[in-house]
């Protein structure tokens, strides 16, 4: 699954106003919404778990130069800050959507910039095997 | 909800994303256990998780 793929699938899950079997019946976009945020939420806790075990001098990371040094964990977490502020305001708004309204653009736009501080994140954590499981758990290359 | 309840949701959230869309049917049952069950408790779920790491990653970047 190639970079930003899962939260590309997020964004059409949380935007589907019709499910693949026909129109969504009353609660059918939000079910698909739903499931789409259960996603992206996942991702970013995944993310979040995996990026913290990397930090230089934890028990659970490797060795320099492949551990994430703790300025970069600074800024890894202040982007992760970021997304989560949107992961929930996501949340929110679909929560609070009437039943078989179709999500609103603001919640793309939204699980849009979650994408790219996902991408950010990934691109300051060094090269490590480590590294690369993480991407490739959370569908990043 | 309680936090026991937060973490089991999250684990399943997480595979999730490892097996696909054949897990969900899995999940929403496991879930039933821990009084997840409607749409509006996984977003609850989610709303309670999120503002925790958010927390937790402030606090990280300082």
């Amino acid at each position: 699954m190639g970079r930003l793929a899962v939260l590309a699938i997020v964004a059409n899950l949380v935007a589907a106003g019709c499910s693949s079997s026909g129109c969504a019946s009353a609660g059918g976009a939000r079910h698909q919404a739903t499931r789409g945020v259960l996603v992206a939420h996942a991702t970013l806790a995944v993310l979040q778990d995996g990026e913290m075990e990397l930090v230089c001098g934890r028990a659970t990371a490797p060795s320099a130069p492949a551990c994430v040094p703790l300025d970069t964990h600074k800024k890894v977490s202040g982007y992760l800050a970021e997304a989560f502020e949107y992961d929930k305001k996501v949340a929110e708004i679909v929560r609070d959507l009437p039943e078989g309204q179709i999500t609103p653009v603001q919640v793309l736009t939204l699980v849009g910039k979650i994408g790219s501080l996902v991408t950010k994140v990934l691109e300051l954590i060094p090269d490590s095997p480590q590294r690369a499981q993480l991407a490739a758990r959370v569908g990043a290359k | 909800m309680n936090i026991k309840a937060i973490i089991a949701w999250i684990e399943l959230g997480q595979k999730v994303i490892q097996k696909g869309a054949p897990a969900w049917k899995a999940i929403q049952e496991a879930l039933k256990d821990h009084g997840i069950e409607t749409d509006t408790e996984h977003l609850n779920a989610v709303i309670v998780d999120a503002e925790r790491r958010r927390l937790i990653a402030e606090s990280e970047a300082q």
